[in-house]
């Protein structure tokens, strides 16, 4: 009898011990988030679809390109994801687990607090490798048809094949990301909870390119204080910065040309005749996306959406401010282009000849621009285990996913 | 008897139309250019096309000498009409509002002038839909006289345009627009020019003296008629330019203008694409499609009357466009009469 009733205890301990744990394990358990991000409306078919008081005007061609004056439609929106796919876009955006030695997450060189860009003059990659281009702010990229300085990708999925798959940024392949993530239990279940209808266990490349697509596609800016004079608030600027906004769009400047509202971008490539810095050689530029010799030194036109948060500026960061940018293009058609260069720059580019005081009033204008209001959050753990802005080693990496097996 | 009268009659009726002939179509002669009966300032009220801009529904503010336009503005509502007296008036005027009309008051050929004294950037910058501007007389700026970016429905008659710089009326990424009897001269660039709009009337425009007359450059749907464009560079030109996100211009009716001796040695700025058009250009047509021109008369411009051709015409120096056939794909449709 006595030993009977040391077994039954040792069995309930075992329960015990088994239901402790499992309930442990489920509080660690991740849940993706079912409400959409601010600025987006969830359907009755659970997607998460945009709502901006740009939709209610129209363009001349309808939505596409989406360029105009304060009144326009915005171009067409890539919306509609579910608000668990942009939630666990999120968490890989932030988690360098997706680098080859868990050092470079995406947040490294797009960081929230810095526009979505580094604060770098060119960014850096795995193993401090200097880049060779500047991180362009991800700040509405919903809207555009180009990626890349030079215009070389046509959608965001196909984009981030570029740094994840690049030796000097991320490092990793696509067999080290499957097998990596596959490895880690709560992925497995987050990707099951963004893709429910999923027959396979397995996370998949399209799913991972998906997900990151839908959070960049949320990371929308469109309510500046430039945006409440657009929509009829006109008390919402200054004097000063509508001094500003007259000259931005006047044909002296010529600013709005290719910085054209809503997005302040015409989503053109255009050369503008810059220099390189410390006379490294010329950056071709679109001239290799599109092996055409008249695009040398061509690049795609920057929306100036928070440009006050992305210094330094141009692809080879090369003006710490906006003005001494503006200056660049006051000082004259042509001025940097090196003797041995032939280049064909935009007829826009010309010499505008401004003041000091308009130079003021320009940078005036374009900070008021600025709307990070819709600023996602950082998660607070990663899925991974790695500790958010504490990059690891690489035997580190190799340690977690040892555990996850 | 009756037979010499009849041979004097076919004489003197023959002689009347070589000389009539040679006063119109003569070349290089110094004997000014007639004057169409259609080119006069409309006094019929409901002259023009009414598309929205110009009703009336709110209140008159008027403006005199010493005051401030931009305060009108700032102060009027939708459907409120800006009146404004003779004087000299010396600022950049902003229409952010829907259905604003600006009309300028010419009392004893007294007109109401904006003067930017080679200073100030622009005379008026709209955005808003249904504006109206007319009447006024605008010199002396270094960008444009009337810019418009994105307002849609909008009238600019009647007004005199004198050396506002780069542009005189540029309407841009507008919609349904009227841009008739307006006088324009002394433009570096174009003194009318439609960029990037749709559903545009031109008519009834003077312009000389500029670089180019009338230009409609990656526009669709636009009508240039009965306008008088002549001692230009080039009078009335039809553009596909590349680099700009409007990739198409097509369906452009060029009629019963009359195309003048634009034979101005070109000052375009240094790098603009109409600094390449060669003085002598009646009317040209550049990579865009589907171009009507008829009935017009064109006469005594030295390099050319009509010029269809590529984006690569007279050496312009560009980047390509990926998204941007620089050739006329459909050939224009010419009937000259």
């Amino acid at each position: 009898m006595k030993r009977v009733i040391i077994l039954l205890t040792l069995i309930f301990s075992l329960i015990l011990i088994v239901v402790a744990l499992k309930s442990a394990s489920d509080k660690n358990e991740l849940t993706l988030c079912n409400t959409c991000p601010p600025g987006f409306e969830l359907t009755d078919e659970n997607v998460c679809k945009l709502r901006s008081l740009y939709q209610q005007y129209e363009s001349v061609t309808g939505n596409d390109p989406g360029v105009g004056g304060l009144k326009t439609a915005l171009p067409t929106v890539r919306d509609g994801f579910t608000p668990q796919q942009i939630d666990l876009g999120r968490y890989l955006f932030f988690d360098p687990v997706l680098s080859k030695d868990g050092s470079v997450s995406c947040a490294t060189c797009h960081q929230p607090s810095k526009g979505f860009s580094d604060g770098l003059k060119t960014s850096v990659g795995i193993h401090n490798t200097k880049l060779k281009r500047a991180a362009p702010s991800l700040w509405n990229v919903a809207f555009y048809k180009k990626f890349f300085w030079d215009a070389r990708s046509t959608s965001l999925e196909e984009q981030m094949t570029g740094p994840l798959y690049s030796e000097d940024e991320m490092g990793t392949t696509r067999e080290q990301l499957l097998e990596t993530l596959n490895d880690i239990k709560t992925y497995q279940s987050l990707f099951h909870q963004a893709f429910p209808k999923k027959k396979s266990t397995e996370i998949e490349l399209n799913e991972i390119y998906t997900a990151l697509t839908a959070f960049e596609s949320s990371l929308i800016s469109l309510n500046s204080r430039y945006d409440q004079y657009a929509h009829g608030y006109h008390e919402a600027l200054s004097h000063e910065e509508i001094e500003g906004l007259n000259i931005f769009r006047s044909f002296v400047a010529r600013c709005a040309e290719c910085h054209t509202p809503p997005l302040f971008t015409n989503q053109q490539v255009a050369v503008i005749g810059l220099a390189e810095p410390d006379g490294k050689a010329l950056d071709p530029g679109a001239q290799q996306t599109f092996q055409d010799p008249s695009l040398r030194g061509a690049f795609k036109v920057p929306s100036l959406r928070n440009i006050d948060r992305t210094a330094p500026y141009t692809n080879s960061g090369r003006f710490n401010t906006l003005r001494e940018m503006i200056g660049f293009y006051s000082a004259g058609r042509g001025h940097e282009v090196a003797k041995n260069e032939k280049l064909h720059i935009h007829w826009h580019i010309w010499e505008p000849n401004l003041t000091n005081y308009e130079m003021d009033r320009l940078v005036d204008f374009v900070k008021t621009l600025t709307d990070e209001s819709f600023r996602p959050q950082q998660p607070k753990v990663l899925p991974s285990g790695i500790a958010i802005d504490k990059p690891i080693t690489s035997q580190a990496l190799w340690s977690i996913q040892q555990n996850t097996h | 008897m009756k037979i010499f009268k009849r041979v004097l009659l076919t004489v003197v009726i023959l002689a009347a139309g070589i000389y009539c002939g040679k006063l119109i179509f003569g070349r290089g002669s110094d004997i000014p250019a007639p004057m169409p009966t259609y080119f006069s300032q409309s006094t019929e009220p409901g002259d023009s096309v009414g598309i929205g801009a110009g009703t009336i529904t709110g209140k008159i503010i008027e403006v005199k000498k010493g005051n401030s336009i931009q305060e009108a503005v700032g102060k009027a509502s939708p459907g409120d009409l800006i009146r404004i007296y003779p004087g000299v008036y010396n600022e950049t005027v902003y229409i952010d509002k829907d259905n604003i009309s600006i009309q300028g008051v010419i009392e004893n050929d007294e007109w109401p002038i904006l003067d930017g004294q080679k200073k100030m950037n622009d005379a008026i910058l709209y955005s808003g839909n249904g504006v109206l501007i007319e009447n006024m007389k605008i010199t002396n700026y270094k960008g444009n006289a009337i810019m418009g970016q994105a307002g849609n429905n909008y009238v600019i008659r009647n007004n005199w345009i004198v050396d506002t710089g780069v542009y005189g009326i540029f309407p841009q990424f507008g919609k349904n627009g009227v841009v008739e009897r307006n006088i324009l001269t002394g433009i570096e660039d174009a003194a009318i020019y439609i960029g990037m709009c749709d559903n545009v009337d031109v008519r009834f425009n003077e312009v000389y003296g500029n670089v180019a007359g009338i230009e409609i450059e990656n526009s669709r749907h636009a009508l240039v008629e009965f306008n008088y464009t002549h001692d230009n560079t080039g009078g009335i030109l039809a553009f596909l330019t590349q680099g700009l996100p409007i990739k198409t211009c097509y369906d452009v009716i060029i009629r019963n203008n009359y195309v003048y001796n634009n034979n101005t040695k070109n000052f375009g700025a240094v790098g603009s694409t109409v600094s390449h058009i060669p003085a002598g250009t009646g009317i040209l047509i550049m990579a865009a499609d589907d171009i009507t021109v008829e009935n017009n008369i064109i006469s005594g411009n030295d390099n050319a009357g009509i010029t269809i051709t590529d984006y690569a015409f007279a050496g312009v120096d560009h980047a390509n466009d990926p998204e941007s056939n620089p050739t006329p794909i459909v050939l224009p449709f010419l009937i000259i009469s």
